[in-house]
């Protein structure tokens, strides 16, 4: 059983330089965080506020103008391979099937064929998708996709998996199933998961504790602790639904022009 | 009498494409041979389907077809590699370097505009009346495809999938393995079935003006001596060759693009 990692961000300041015909943007302000390993932590803000630029750090995708991100005790410095990373558009490759698209992070380990081969299956089998293993990722509907990607992710059981909105491109319906799928993996998992999202109800739904961000450059505004076991009625509990309430209200006034 | 005879016509869609095409090809080479033997244009000037079966014939039996078929495509095969193989690292070393790009890039773009065909004379007079100048010819012509299809292949965004990659371990060669040369594949395979016939022409077009075996010295000399079926009989057999090598790439292309499907 993987354990997760904790994941400090330590007062990070980040401006993007200016490129042709743009000016410079800053996206995060002083920005700390503080994750113990194994938490579900979500974090909300207006859209282009410079959570994805969080998680890109996490990841070691970009280094930050100042502070640092400590990962399991030490500083991230090149790219973080402990992490699993889901994004909003999947990233698989097109020229693969379902099975090799899973199969790459074991062959980047240089795992043995046997292992990856059964590896593989499982981790396919558990996502539903045994009967697509052949198949191209083209050839899946959007929800489908979603899966291989969770796949791949659990597939080498990373200690920590950041989501940038995964769900994002899914219709309401399906957002929910993959939601109760998201967070099955993670109970099994036990791994820390920092999750992105634009939807309070989904927050409230999956994280213990939630984040709220301001507008560009982002700040912490407000960090709450998510009561009630999961998986929770965000419409019906009353906690939750003044929760709702509160975070809404922050959010609205930083969505104000 | 019209009528039954458009029916019979509508009725053609219900046949395999090969056997439409066969059918079309049949009729053109028939109308030909029927102009030709009513008298309406003269067989030396135009010559016949027959005239030019029996030539071949001759051909293959006198030895010239193989004698001269088998340089050609030499030439062009090796040539077109050539061609391939420099256009791919010129390109790598260019997409990846700013300074190259734009130092080297310029002059590429100059080459590329030069009428190259008109300079053969000139290679003839720096190489020789040997293969030398066929080879400048196809490599000049073909590199230039392969590059521009290369750069465009070379320029494709992948950053989001590089990272994803990144993160999920690969390392330098499996990035190369997994993504970059995934990526090229399509522009290869383009660039190779623009190519291929452009190889072909240029090495022809060259031995109009050398003075080793070739098809292209073949049909020349049937030019100048006013010779109809030898002519035909030459662009014939290149044109068999150039559809079969394009039908042989684009049954590459679909087995290798399955995925797009």
């Amino acid at each position: 059983m993987s354990v997760g990692a904790s994941v400090e961000v330590r007062s990070i300041s980040h401006t993007f330089p200016a490129t042709k015909g743009n000016e410079p943007v800053a996206v995060l302000d002083d920005v700390s965080l503080s994750i113990a390993p194994g938490e579900f932590v979500a974090l909300i803000g207006p859209s282009g506020c410079g959570k994805s630029t969080l998680l890109n750090m996490v990841g070691g995708l970009i280094r930050p103008d100042e502070g640092e991100v400590v990962y399991a005790g030490s500083a991230v410095g090149a790219v973080n391979t402990d992490v699993g990373y889901m994004t909003q558009r999947d990233t698989l490759l097109p020229w693969l099937t379902v099975e090799a698209n899973v199969a790459l992070p074991l062959r980047f380990r240089r795992e043995g064929k046997a292992d990856i081969k059964g590896l593989v299956t499982d981790a396919l089998d558990r996502m539903g998708l045994g009967g697509f293993a052949r198949s191209y990722p083209g050839q899946l509907s959007g929800g489908m996709r979603s899966r291989v990607m969770i796949a791949r992710t659990l597939v080498y059981r990373p200690r920590t998996i950041l989501m940038d909105e995964p769900l994002g491109a899914l219709d309401a319906l399906l957002r929910l199933k993959m939601q109760d799928e998201l967070l099955e993996m993670w109970r099994r998992e036990s791994a820390t998961v920092l999750y992105v999202t634009h939807d309070i109800e989904e927050a409230l739904a999956l994280a213990d504790r939630v984040f709220v961000f301001s507008a560009r450059p982002a700040r912490v505004l407000a960090e709450l602790a998510v009561p009630g076991e999961r998986p929770r009625d965000t419409r019906r509990e009353k906690d939750l639904v003044a929760m709702y309430d509160v975070v809404w209200k922050t959010l609205r006034e930083e969505l104000d022009p | 009498m019209i009528g039954p005879s458009l029916a019979r016509l509508s009725a053609l869609p219900s046949m395999p494409r090969w056997m439409q095409n066969g059918l079309v090809t049949l009729a053109f080479l028939g109308l030909w041979q029927l102009v030709v033997s009513v008298g309406l244009q003269d067989e030396f000037w135009v010559s016949s389907p027959q005239l030019i079966v029996e030539r071949l014939g001759d051909w293959q039996e006198g030895g010239e077809l193989w004698d001269n078929l088998l340089p050609t495509l030499r030439v062009a095969l090796t040539g077109f590699l050539l061609a391939a193989v420099a256009a791919m690292v010129v390109a790598v070393a260019l997409a990846s370097s700013r300074w190259l790009d734009e130092v080297l890039g310029w002059y590429l773009d100059v080459i590329y505009a030069l009428p190259k065909p008109a300079l053969v004379p000139m290679f003839l007079f720096a190489l020789g009346l040997g293969d030398s100048p066929k080879y400048v010819l196809v490599v000049l012509i073909v590199f230039f495809v392969f590059y521009y299809n290369l750069r465009a292949g070379l320029g494709e965004p992948r950053a989001n999938l590089r990272n994803a990659l990144g993160i999920l371990g690969a390392r330098r060669r499996d990035v190369v393995l997994y993504l970059e040369l995934p990526t090229l594949v399509p522009y290869l395979v383009a660039s190779a079935r623009i190519g291929a016939p452009l190889a072909l022409v240029g090495t022809v077009f060259a031995e109009f003006f050398t003075a080793t075996p070739g098809m292209g010295n073949l049909i020349e000399r049937a030019s100048t001596t006013i010779d109809a079926t030898g002519l035909l009989a030459g662009v014939a057999v290149l044109t068999v060759i150039g559809a079969l090598v394009d039908n042989m790439l684009r049954r590459l292309d679909l087995r290798i693009g399955r995925w797009r499907a």
